[in-house]
């Protein structure tokens, strides 16, 4: 149900940080759906080039059950260059977030 | 204290880890686009020497219309070599070399830094010396890159004109 996943990059700064740990609710989304995955909530999916990867819903793609994310980082890999990220591909939905200790 | 404890955790079991790119992972250097640029700049200079020679001995020295088309993309070829040279090594100093390479080869601050004075002179002249000077350096630096690297490296003749020296990675 609950997963611990380690942040690794910077293109969701300064929400999360390189080497943060977030607990990801990891199966209530399929059931809830629509309402748990809305705009700003934040997702970690498996992507086909990224692997697994966290980033930000923007809003529901126009395909049923896709969503369109992005990084909050201007850095990030664009929207565009991510793609749609399909409901079953999302492994989560993050509800806490454990930031490393500076 | 938590991210403490999940640290501990972490290094034992691995959690999984989720990736926030940065941009798409290419990890793609090479000095190969600097010294090509860098050959060009040493090129386009000799061609507008060439150039001036030739409107000198074959057309009086008129400089019509038609060598001031030569003339204009000659010296826009230059100075846009010129800056790519500078573009590429800018891409290897800030993305590729991190600080346990600048400790290792302390020369290389320097020489990056050489590379966008020369660079630059040769874009300001016509100045035949500056741009060896400048395929010189950008071979040291190609030479310190695959070093870097554990590439081993040769020097041969290029087969283009001016037919210079290249820093090659033997494969």
């Amino acid at each position: 149900m609950f997963k611990i996943i380690r942040v690794c990059g910077s293109s969701m700064e300064p929400n999360y940080n390189d080497g943060d740990y977030v607990i990801v609710f990891s199966w209530l989304h399929k059931i809830l759906v629509p309402s748990l995955l809305k705009a700003k909530r934040d997702i970690v999916f498996t992507h086909p080039a990224l692997g697994t990867s966290l980033k930000r819903i923007r809003k529901p793609a126009s395909s049923p059950f896709t969503y369109e994310v992005y990084g909050t980082n201007p850095q990030s890999v664009t929207p565009e260059a991510l793609g749609d990220v399909r409901l079953e591909n999302i492994l989560g939905f993050v509800v806490w977030r454990i930031q490393k200790s500076l | 204290m938590i991210h403490t404890l999940l640290s501990k955790i972490d290094e034992k079991f691995g959690f999984e880890q989720a990736g926030a790119h940065c941009d798409v992972p290419c990890g793609v250097y090479d000095p190969m686009p600097a010294q090509i640029a860098a050959m060009t700049v040493a090129r386009m200079t000799d061609t507008i020497l060439d150039l001036e020679a030739h409107d000198q001995k074959d057309h009086g020295g008129t400089r019509d219309h038609h060598y001031q088309n030569k003339i204009t993309r000659m010296i826009n070829e230059k100075e846009r070599s010129a800056e790519h040279v500078k573009h590429e090594v800018r891409i290897i100093w800030g993305d590729f070399f991190k600080a346990p390479q600048f400790e290792a080869h302390p020369e290389l601050q320097n020489l990056c830094h050489t590379i966008m004075m020369t660079a630059s002179k040769c874009k300001q002249n016509i100045d035949q010396d500056a741009t060896r000077k400048l395929v010189d350096e950008i071979n040291q630096f190609a030479e310190v890159f695959f070093k870097i690297k554990g590439i081993s490296t040769k020097r041969v003749t290029y087969h283009c004109k001016p037919n210079l020296e290249i820093v090659i990675p033997e494969l």
